[in-house]
Order: structure tokens, then C-alpha cells, then sequence
């Protein structure tokens, strides 16, 4: 009784779809700067490669993979056989296979509204909106989030292609990148509900960033996502 | 001389699979959404995933030169320092990374 009269206070205090959007933009500001800085230096890497400018506002809006696409205009401009482009994308992004199983897609109503949320799935809106409780991270607030970082990478290609040297090189706004992710680790391992995923991650992501730190992600995720499903199964059947 | 239309074949092959890598993931959990192992994943999954994330990006630190291992560590003390004082997520990052490009661009001798 108590707790039904506690849910249904907790419903009425729900975001509004402003307020969600607002704090979904509101997420990515802080590292919005290493956004920008990182899409800059793609933005150049575009025109410097001999290509025009509008290229790399299309792969921000088309493919939409950080690292990925400074690999796609090599391969273009190295001549790589299409086969190569293709296995190239399926190593640097299978990681995301991974973020599946813990991304709050299913918050996120309607078919088109959902594409969007998939197609936009990055380290960045998946590092920013995963491990967050229904009330705090509703789906308009994932979906803001997804659109904001998109917003900010093309903006950074845009500037870079245009800008040229002058704006393709801001020293030290990377920085942002990993302080985000840094924190946002610590933040997720005190509201872990036992410390064993974060342990396991520890020693998986060590030992990938050391033995195979071309995939250190693709691995790392793999092996915890194995762990964690064996001793769930040894524990079930024990019990 | 750069080709227009191969750029144009590559951007759609890395465009179809990454959004394939993407979408499918989720069509092939979603009808296993209930079972208790993938219900654990969910839950389990987020603090281990950003470890390994953290460590990524926290790969290239070189703690045997102070030149350029330096400017990371202070960028980290505060970025940790000021989240654990104030339990603030932007403030940590924007104050360690404004610190951080002060330390490179200011310090003589950091700036690359």
C-alpha cells in the first residue's frame, strides 16, 4: 500500500519531455568542447585528403563513428579493396554489439524515434546514458543525448573542413574525453549493485589494452560479457 | 588525385555495417529481454563496460615521462578530486580539462 502510494508519487514527479530534452543537452556539455576538437581534426583530415568540405558533415550524418571514419577516408584514398573497407568497419565497431545488452533503447517509445536512438548508439551516448535509473534517464533524455553528441561531432567537421588548420587543432580539449569516461566509470561503480563487474572490467580491459590494443575494446567487452554470463549460470544452478 | 565517387562506395559500406552492428544487436536480445541472464547483463554490465572504456582512454598515459604523463595525472586529480568533493559529473570534467590545457598550453616546453 505504502509502496504503491510511493510509485505513484514517483510517476508524478516524472520529467516533462522539455525537461528531459533540456537535461539530455544538458549531459553532454561538459565534454561538447573534445566533441567539437575531435570532429575538427576529422573536418581537416577530410580536406587535407584532397576532398571537399561538405564529406565531412555526410560521414558525421551517415556513419557517425568517431575513429571509424578517419580509417574510411585512408582506406578511400589508399585505394583498399571494398572487402577491406567492410572488415574494417566490423572490427573497430563490434564493440557495440556489446552495448545492447545494457542500453536503455527500450525506454525510448515509437519505431522511428528507436532507429534513431540505434543509429546514434556511440561510446559517448552509451557511456552517458547506460546504469541510469527509468526516473533520472527517461527516452526522451536518451534520445537528446544521442542527438546532442551527433549535433556536436558534425558542427566539429563542419568547423574543421572549413576552418581549416587555424580551427582543426585545439591542444588539450581531448582531455574532456577521458575525464568523462573516467568519471563517469567511478560513477557507475559506486551505484554497481556488488563489485564484481567493475573488478572483472579492471582485469579484462588491462589485459586487452596490453595484449590486443588494436581491439582492446572489442575484446575487453567480449571477455566481460562471457565472465559475467558463465558465473551467472554456475550461480543459478548452484542455487 | 582523390576519387569522389570510391569515397562514396566506402562511406556507404562503413554506414550499413556500423548501423548493422548497431540495430541487430537489439533485435536479437529483444525477445530473451525477460530471461534472467540477460536481465542481470543489464544490470551488471554498465560499471564493468565503462571500466574497460576508462582504461582506453587512460592507455596512452606515460608515467616515466613527466612531460607528457604529467599534465594527464593533474587533469585526473582534479577531475577525481572535485567529483568526489562536490559529487558533480560537468564540473569535474570541465574544471580537469580547463586545467589540463592550461597546464599544456602554458608550461614551457609541454606544448607539441
Amino acid at each position: 500500500m505504502i509502496l504503491g502510494l510511493v510509485n505513484s508519487t514517483l510517476a508524478l514527479m516524472e520529467m516533462t519531455p522539455a525537461e528531459a530534452v533540456r537535461g539530455g543537452v544538458q549531459d553532454t556539455l561538459p565534454f561538447a568542447l573534445a566533441i567539437v576538437a575531435f570532429g575538427a581534426a576529422f573536418g581537416l583530415h577530410v580536406t587535407e585528403s584532397g576532398f571537399a568540405w561538405w564529406w565531412a558533415p555526410a560521414f558525421g550524418i551517415f556513419v557517425f563513428a568517431g575513429s571509424l571514419e578517419f580509417l574510411l577516408v585512408d582506406l578511400a584514398l589508399g585505394g583498399a579493396s571494398l572487402a577491406t573497407v567492410a572488415l574494417t568497419s566490423l572490427l573497430v565497431n563490434s564493440r557495440h554489439a556489446f552495448y545492447a545488452l545494457s542500453h536503455p533503447l527500450h525506454r525510448v517509445r515509437g519505431r522511428r524515434a528507436r532507429a534513431y536512438a540505434m543509429y546514434a548508439m556511440t561510446d559517448d551516448s552509451y557511456a552517458l546514458t547506460t546504469g541510469r535509473p527509468p526516473e533520472d534517464m527517461p527516452g526522451s533524455r536518451v534520445l537528446a543525448v544521442s542527438a546532442a553528441v551527433q549535433a556536436w561531432w558534425v558542427a566539429g567537421g563542419l568547423l574543421g573542413a572549413l576552418g581549416g588548420a587555424a580551427l582543426g587543432d585545439i591542444e588539450g580539449a581531448e582531455f574532456a574525453l577521458t575525464a568523462t569516461f573516467v568519471i563517469l566509470a567511478l560513477q557507475a561503480c559506486r551505484t554497481a549493485p556488488d563489485r564484481v563487474a567493475p573488478i572483472i572490467g579492471l582485469v579484462c580491459g588491462l589485459l586487452a589494452v596490453v595484449l590486443v590494443p588494436a581491439q582492446a575494446l572489442l575484446v575487453g567487452s567480449g571477455a566481460l560479457v562471457l565472465i559475467l554470463t558463465l558465473m551467472f549460470l554456475r550461480g543459478s544452478t548452484h542455487a | 588525385m582523390p576519387d569522389d565517387s570510391r569515397l562514396l562506395a566506402v562511406m556507404v559500406i562503413g554506414a550499413v555495417i556500423t548501423f548493422g552492428l548497431r540495430t541487430i544487436p537489439f533485435a536479437a536480445i529483444a525477445p530473451m529481454r525477460r530471461s534472467p541472464v540477460v536481465q542481470h547483463l543489464s544490470l551488471a554490465m554498465p560499471a564493468g563496460v565503462l571500466t574497460i572504456l576508462a582504461i582506453y582512454f587512460l592507455r596512452d598515459i606515460d608515467l616515466t615521462d613527466a612531460r607528457s604523463g604529467g599534465p594527464q595525472i593533474v587533469g585526473l586529480l582534479v577531475a577525481v578530486g572535485l567529483w568526489r568533493w562536490r559529487g558533480d559529473v560537468s564540473l569535474a570534467i570541465v574544471a580537469s580539462t580547463a586545467t589540463y590545457m592550461l597546464v599544456v598550453n602554458l608550461v614551457p616546453g609541454l606544448h607539441t
